[in-house]
């Protein structure tokens, strides 16, 4: 890690957006699929009743696109639970 | 879900698996909603323009035709097929001829229509209605063996039903017959 802080802007930049910590990366596994199969489960009940599929698919797209600002990238909250690494022991390798 | 672009193709690939699973269910509760056949209603007011053509070198022809336009007037409601996986209907007008002599059988489809379906239901009750009032066929009837004189020919109205999803179905709505003039005019 301390030799990726000297590379460019945009490689600290993606490595920011990339690293989650591991409970996040389970937790977004589950999450993802649970909002959008209800969204399209209660959007299809509504579009049924109207006789509007559009209804359905656009609402299912835009639970996608939120889940994917959201979930996708890592913010902030998604990497409250970093491990606590061991120091590294430079004396013993040599 | 190590990296943000394998979060990014899991979210994008399970919505485009539930959008397929929704259409599918789309398709299988089509057929809940009301059906039953269109009524349709056609009148067939002239036979206009009908000549013997001769060939020439100029029209490209290889033999002699008879040649008719026809005006008529349409009628339809196609409410009954409406449903929420209905894209359009493909509405055309065959004719079907007999030869009287050598038992020949032709058809050639002298008018067509693409007919939406909105998407809001509330304004399925107009939008199904089509009136055709004096309309004139887009495609003249031509038959090559000159018998079209004092013929009876048959006007079939089909309509073929593309939904979203699943297969197009194809309809005869109605059958009615015409006898031809007995001259040229």
């Amino acid at each position: 890690m301390t030799e990726g802080q000297s590379d460019t802007f945009w490689k600290s930049l993606y490595i920011y957006f990339n690293e989650m910590d591991f409970e996040s990366q389970l937790y977004v596994k589950k999450i993802y699929k649970i909002i959008i199969l209800t969204v399209a489960i209660i959007s299809f009940i509504i579009a049924f009743f109207l006789e509007r599929f559009s209804v359905c698919v656009y609402s299912t797209i835009g639970a996608s696109v939120l889940c994917i600002l959201v979930l996708a990238p890592a913010w902030p909250m998604w990497k409250k639970n970093q491990p606590n690494w061991q120091q590294a022991n430079w004396q013993k390798q040599k | 879900m190590y990296s943000i672009t394998a979060r990014f193709n899991q979210i994008v690939f399970f919505t485009s698996w539930t959008l397929v699973v929704l259409s599918l269910l789309n398709q299988g509760t089509a057929y809940f909603f009301k059906t039953g056949k269109p009524t349709v209603d056609l009148k067939i007011l002239s036979a206009d323009k009908f000549q013997h053509y001769k060939a020439t070198y100029y029209n490209g022809g290889a033999t002699d035709w008879d040649q008719v336009t026809f005006k008529f007037s349409l009628e339809a409601d196609f409410e009954p097929v409406y449903n929420w996986n209905l894209k359009q209907l493909f509405l055309y007008v065959n004719v079907h001829h007999e030869h009287q002599q050598k038992g020949y059988e032709s058809d050639c489809v002298i008018y067509d229509k693409i007919i939406s379906r909105p998407d809001d239901p509330s304004s399925w009750s107009t939008s199904s209605k089509l009136v055709l009032k004096n309309q004139r066929a887009e495609y003249p009837l031509k038959d090559i063996h000159k018998q079209l004189r004092n013929a009876t020919v048959n006007f079939e109205v089909w309509i073929e039903v593309m939904p979203y999803v699943g297969y197009i179905r194809r309809e005869k709505l109605g059958d009615f017959e015409y006898k031809m003039p007995q001259q040229y005019n």
